[in-house]
């Protein structure tokens, strides 16, 4: 049987198995699902919100529960950022999470200067990290299997 | 036709199905999300600008909400790329299944 198959074959053969090789060989274009990515997202999502509603209260008492909330945001980033192939999530984080940048850290850097925050701030500010939330979390359910973020981010 | 032959027919009438399956509408779906992102944003950029002009918001605010929402498109943006990478993967990995199976299928 070996001896028909390499007659019908021929040359084309050895390009088949170099194909699948390739094939094979690559490493995976992106990183694979990880539940406990997708609990992180979820969870943190809940929280950053609810203390995003205690920005019309001074800074000073929530002071503390900003710091530990950061903390569990960089180890969620970490966690991300760790796992093989998976830059994409990982830049997601780093976007969301900067001190620097305009999301979380513009928000906490605003309500540490002004003492406390306007409610239509607040409210309008929220929707914003909320969809940055959802947004990475659509990306992980993806992983897991084709979802349709879209329709909810609308 | 050789056995060969008829493998290559089988590979690629697979690869339209997996192509179809994978793939689907992508190309017109991404097209339908990136306008309605841009119609939400429009939307989105309207209304606090009249929250900017009835006092409920400060300059300041408004040019935080702004700035915040330049970030969060690039989110998106990562989004749509990390879903579009998670469809070649898939894609990928049926094409190894295929061209395994349909071997399996004519040469044995």
């Amino acid at each position: 049987m070996i001896r028909n198959i390499r007659d019908n074959m021929h040359g084309h053969y050895f390009f088949a198995c170099l194909f699948l090789l390739i094939l094979a060989a690559c490493t995976p274009l992106i990183g694979p699902y990880s539940p406990t990515a997708y609990q992180n997202a979820t969870s943190l999502k809940a929280e950053t919100l609810a203390l995003m509603d205690k920005a019309t209260q001074p800074y000073a008492e929530n002071e503390q529960k900003i710091d530990d909330l950061n903390i569990r945001i960089n180890a969620a980033y970490e966690y991300v950022n760790g796992m093989p192939s998976n830059s994409i999530s990982a830049k997601q984080w780093e976007i969301l999470k900067n001190q620097e940048g305009n999301l979380l850290g513009k928000f906490f850097s605003r309500w540490k200067e002004k003492g406390v925050l306007s409610e239509t701030f607040v409210k309008e500010f929220k929707k914003l990290i909320s969809e940055a939330f959802d947004e990475i979390i659509c990306l992980e359910a993806n992983k897991e299997s084709a979802v349709d973020c879209g329709k909810k981010n609308k | 036709m050789s056995k060969f032959d008829d493998y290559v027919q089988a590979i690629r009438e697979g690869v339209k199905v997996l192509a179809k399956d994978t793939f689907g509408d992508f190309l017109k779906e991404a097209d339908v999300d990136a306008k309605a992102y841009l119609e939400k944003i429009k939307v989105r950029l309207n209304e606090w600008t009249i929250e900017l002009a009835e006092n409920k918001i400060s300059q300041d605010d408004f040019k935080d909400l702004v700035e915040a929402q330049k970030d969060l498109a690039a989110i998106h943006a990562l989004t749509q790329a990390g879903v579009a990478l998670v469809k070649c993967e898939r894609f990928r990995s049926g094409l190894i299944e295929l061209v395994i199976n349909k071997a399996f299928e004519v040469f044995l």
